[in-house]
């Protein structure tokens, strides 16, 4: 397991989304209100489009392109047309950093 | 692959690649190399003509459809708001359902036996043009006349935007500009003052924001895209919703009916799953595949070199997607793909719709409000389940009509376009 800092608190207020390069990954990071930061992967499974570039809607993201919704709480599909869920990362805040979890193939590639 | 002979006017060296497999048109629908093109979409591009240029110039040039790029994703990413989920609710909610009530009321009659019928291609139009209607911001439609003076102009523009795909092309060009007239004047103009108004209105603090829904006539007014500071874009953008909403609903919506009445007759005990959401989105998402977009092929124009596999296209060449085609290819579905098989087991990574609504940038709008944000609370599968509740079944004394495409001899492309379907109804009632 690797733990990589990512962002500091302070720089994603409540609401709010940005796109963080980690390695060759790129994370769709997001501020959900009563659920905390969220990481899922930026990149939509329907179509190669960024999330961070859609809107927050509830605790999901919407695609900018084509409006599929993801849950940044477990990946899932929440609204069509895409199928296939992205991928949910473990993140951690320590005082006012935010950390996110790859495993050790991910941290390798990292 | 099948790459036509070019025609003597040709522009010189493109040529025009049919592509009807599901990998490759994904490949090459997805792909940055391919893109619209008014002319290519005219069948203007390999072999101009007066005609195709009066379409191009008349119905296509302008609209979200014909744009790419930055432009296109701006435009795109706007309209997008009109179908998120809230908004798929309010439309199947206060919208369609509503008008299926109405429309379906004022329709059913009984006939000389006493039995209840109706022209169902009749009815559902009048639905889904009052739904086209509200999603464009269209006023005046909810009183039959006003319905009825709308309805004049659907068929001949649709025609008039899809004019490449029709044998008497002039005919049908003719009627659409005539009708385009109308829709302007009568409808298009007057409603987007009724629309600056009332924003005017809630900007004044005398509406609020429920009194005003989101639609498009709202961004055109505001011109929340630059592009709609042009009338004409406007008026093409307002035309590509009404026919895109009406034209190809209507049809999907006959299309189901009339496989599930064969599928049922066949299998009696899948009657009961008319209750089964899931089993209504499948039965629809099937009769897509085997018959959208409701017109031949899809155009693209490869601005670029590319390599899909089994097709190379060239810088220039026009593609023909044969969509429905692809959406009967046996080695993605099955030996069994022509048919119609709401059970049918479907490949990971496929959509059952197979191409029905494209792919990549140009992805029909329309997907989400056909099966919903979840993929099976759609309007037009509520009104599916709705028809078959009220115990539908063919009028056995009258006739279906559709509409003459061009000839194709391969069986795939035998894809009825309604302008009639008769039913009875044997369990109706209004609120069935």
């Amino acid at each position: 397991m690797n733990k990589v800092e990512i962002l500091k608190v302070s720089d994603l207020p409540s609401g709010e989304m940005r796109k963080v390069e980690v390695g060759h990954r790129t994370l769709c990071v997001a501020h959900i209100e009563n659920h905390g930061f969220r990481a899922i992967d930026d990149r939509c499974t329907h179509e190669d489009e960024s999330l961070s570039e859609g809107w927050i809607c509830g605790d999901s993201v919407e695609c900018p392109a084509h409006s599929s919704r993801f849950s940044f709480l477990t990946g899932e599909v929440t609204g069509v047309p895409a199928w296939i869920p992205v991928k949910v990362y473990d993140v951690e805040v320590e005082n006012d950093t935010i950390y996110v979890t790859f495993d050790d193939v991910e941290a390798a590639s990292a | 692959m099948d790459t036509a002979p070019q025609a003597p006017q040709s522009k010189c060296p493109v040529s025009r690649v049919t592509i009807d497999t599901l990998d490759t048109m994904q490949t090459v629908l997805r792909s940055k190399a391919v893109e619209e093109n008014a002319d290519v979409s005219a069948d203007n591009y390999i072999c101009p003509s007066a005609l195709a240029e009066i379409n191009v110039r008349e119905f296509q040039q302008g609209n979200l459809a014909m744009s790419n790029g930055d432009v296109h994703r701006q435009r795109r990413r706007l309209l997008n708001s009109l179908v998120r989920p809230e908004q798929l609710v309010r439309f199947r909610e206060d919208i369609i359902l509503p008008s299926v009530d109405r429309w379906m009321g004022r329709a059913v009659k009984r006939n000389e036996e006493g039995a209840f019928g109706c022209d169902l291609a009749g009815v559902v139009e009048l639905i889904f043009l009052e739904f086209a209607a509200k999603i464009i911001g269209i006023e005046g439609v909810e009183s039959e006349e006003g319905m009825a003076r709308l309805r004049g102009c659907a068929l001949p523009i649709f025609g008039g935007l899809s004019a490449a795909h029709f044998e008497d092309r002039e005919a049908v060009t003719t009627a659409g500009i005539e009708a385009k007239k109308v829709f302007v004047e009568e409808f298009y103009r007057p409603s987007l003052e009724h629309t600056r108004r009332q924003l005017q209105r809630l900007a004044a603090g005398e509406l609020t924001e429920d009194d005003v829904p989101l639609n498009l006539l709202q961004m055109i007014a505001t011109q929340a895209h630059e592009t709609y500071a042009d009338e004409d874009v406007g008026i093409k953008e307002a035309i590509l919703f009404f026919v895109a909403t009406t034209g190809t609903s209507v049809q999907a919506v006959l299309s189901t009916v009339e496989y599930l009445l064969d599928w049922f007759e066949k299998y009696p005990a899948d009657r009961a799953c008319i209750e089964d959401m899931e089993f209504v989105s499948n039965a629809l998402q099937e009769a897509l595949r085997l018959r959208a977009p409701f017109v031949p092929f899809l155009t693209r124009l490869a601005v670029d070199d590319l390599d899909a596999g089994d097709v190379q296209l060239k810088a220039g060449d026009e593609v023909q997607a044969w969509v429905a085609r692809a959406g009967r290819d046996r080695a993605i579905f099955g030996e069994d793909a022509n048919e119609f098989n709401p059970r049918r087991e479907i490949p990971e990574g496929i959509s059952r719709y197979g191409l029905a609504f494209a792919t990549g940038a140009h992805q029909c709008l329309g997907l989400r409000a056909v099966l919903g944000n979840d993929g099976k609370s759609g309007s037009h599968l509520k009104l599916v389940q709705g028809l078959f509740r009220a115990g539908i079944r063919r009028d056995p004394k009258l006739q279906a009509q559709t509409l003459p495409l061009k000839a194709s001899d391969d069986p795939r492309d035998q894809i009825p376009t309604y302008i009639s379907f008769p039913v009875i109804l044997d369990n109706w009632s209004a609120r069935a």
